[in-house]
């Protein structure tokens, strides 16, 4: 109606460009040089889940967007609504996890766990949990927390929080509880196999004692659980090798970061002769 | 893959348009404007064109110690008696170029095609570093500069690279990194600000 005041117009302007602006605390899981200077990312944000927008110019050296936006690093992020990806529009650094960058064992597993999250989670679910499981996860790497056992427990609580709990205590098929003896894992079920339930999936490989007892004491009492415990390194191939099949097979393709993690292991190799 | 243009567009043109289109930073409707640019040009503009893109493909190859784009072999640079002994590590020969134009750098360079980045599966086999330290084991330089992008997987490679460097007793550095030229204090990240305070040089 013309009789409206005059402030009324100003008012929804205002709310309209509030609509088109949003406020989220994100950590970059991957980018892609998009452009002259731009730079698309994938982001999961506390707010929002999983995003993918474009940074304007974040390349360039003098860009007050770039730095902020760093892979691992935590920011407070103020986005506008795209026609097709959302905008950065601001961009404020909360934890930068700079540690990660100079201990390539911390790097591997941190590019790792940003890679599983991308590939096992769907655009703007939102889940705060998973955040601040990350956050927690990537600030644990930057102390210098012990990668291997950091990397597990981060594993095993994404897998938990997305509906993916792999079943550790009972056979996945007849239920029955599980003996002290080597049993194998199946990846396609998710769980392990008794005896008797094993020869109808003979592919699979058997998990030793030690290793299904780790994975046992990772679930009931989490990190604090198994940070001490100290393991030799078949055992850590072992585990790595299970949530390794595991993560492959739900999400349906093969994983850089651990195949990158483990040349940077073998790094000193070519250089000690 | 080809994207469907209706009976508008004539096959050659859409044909075109699909090869443009899988440039970087190209999509379909500046690919479309390319082709139809083309098009009205005279037919020698044309094929100027066409034969700089098949020149670039037969006549430039890797140089076999720096591995920077090069139409001899070895490229200037290696082959300049007049360079220093220093060897200055970049990810792009692009880098290359940028470094020339400060005119502060005499040495050689080593050209990796990438930085190591595990989320983009990138591994340090995909890179030219197996072929840097053979060159430092059979030639050693006074210094070697790894000169990586500051992000992170830049970072990365350079901690990577001096750990692989360390054993020959060589100086390993990486350029000093702190607030750009014609900056405004206020608006650098902490991260910056912090590493050009720890950085900071007497007057």
């Amino acid at each position: 109606m013309s009789s409206s005041p005059p402030y009324a117009e100003t008012e929804s302007a205002v709310s309209r460009s509030s609509d088109r602006l949003y406020r989220c605390d994100a950590i970059v899981l991957a980018r892609m040089d998009f452009g002259e200077a731009d730079r698309i990312l994938t982001l999961y944000s506390r707010q929002h889940g999983k995003l993918r927008v474009i940074a304007k110019g974040a390349r360039r050296p003098l860009s007050r967007l770039g730095p902020h936006l760093e892979y691992f690093s935590h920011s407070r992020l103020m986005l506008a609504r795209g026609r097709d990806l959302d905008v950065v529009t601001g961009a404020e650094t909360v934890e930068a996890h700079l540690a990660i960058r100079d201990d390539l064992d911390a790097f591997g597993n941190a590019s790792h766990m940003v890679e599983i999250l991308a590939r096992l989670t769907e655009d703007r679910q939102e889940n705060a949990a998973v955040f601040d499981l990350l956050a927690s996860s990537l600030h644990l790497l930057a102390d210098g927390v012990d990668a291997f056992h950091v990397t597990r427990h981060y594993e095993l609580a994404l897998l938990t929080l997305l509906g993916y709990r792999p079943q550790l205590l009972h056979c996945i098929e007849c239920r029955v509880a599980l003996s002290q003896a080597p049993h194998p894992f199946s990846p396609a079920q998710g769980g392990f196999l008794c005896e008797s339930c094993h020869g109808r999936a003979p592919a699979t490989r058997l998990v030793g004692v030690d290793a299904q007892k780790y994975l046992r004491a990772l679930d009931r009492g989490g990190l604090s659980a198994t940070v001490r415990i100290s393991i030799d390194s078949p055992l850590r191939d072992e585990l790595e090798g299970i949530f390794g099949a595991y993560l492959r097979h739900i999400a349906e393709r093969d994983l850089g970061s651990l195949r990158v993690l483990r040349e940077l292991h073998d790094a000193s190799s070519y250089n000690v002769r | 893959m080809s994207i469907g243009h209706g009976p508008a567009t004539a096959q050659p043109v859409a044909r075109l348009i699909n090869e443009l289109a899988r440039l970087p930073g190209i999509g379909t409707k500046t690919a479309s404007r390319l082709a139809y640019h083309l098009l009205r040009t005279s037919r020698e503009e044309a094929v100027s064109l066409a034969e700089a893109i098949l020149d670039v493909k037969e006549r430039v190859r890797l140089c076999s110690i720096c591995f920077n784009t090069t139409e001899a072999d070895p490229c200037a640079i290696c082959s300049d008696p007049g360079r220093d002994g220093a060897i200055c590590v970049v990810e792009e020969p692009l880098d290359v170029i940028a470094l020339e134009r400060t005119g502060q750098f005499r040495g050689r360079y080593h050209v990796l095609h990438g930085a190591v980045s595990p989320v983009e599966g990138i591994g340090p086999d995909r890179l030219k570093i197996r072929e840097l330290i053979e060159r430092v084991e059979k030639d050693p330089p006074h210094e070697v500069i790894i000169a990586t992008n500051l992000d992170l997987p830049g970072e990365a490679t350079a901690t990577y690279l001096h750990r692989l460097l360390a054993p020959f007793g060589i100086t390993v550095s990486r350029p000093a990194s702190g607030l750009p030229a014609g900056g405004d204090l206020e608006y650098a990240d902490e991260v910056t600000l912090g590493r050009a305070l720890t950085g900071r040089r007497v007057l």
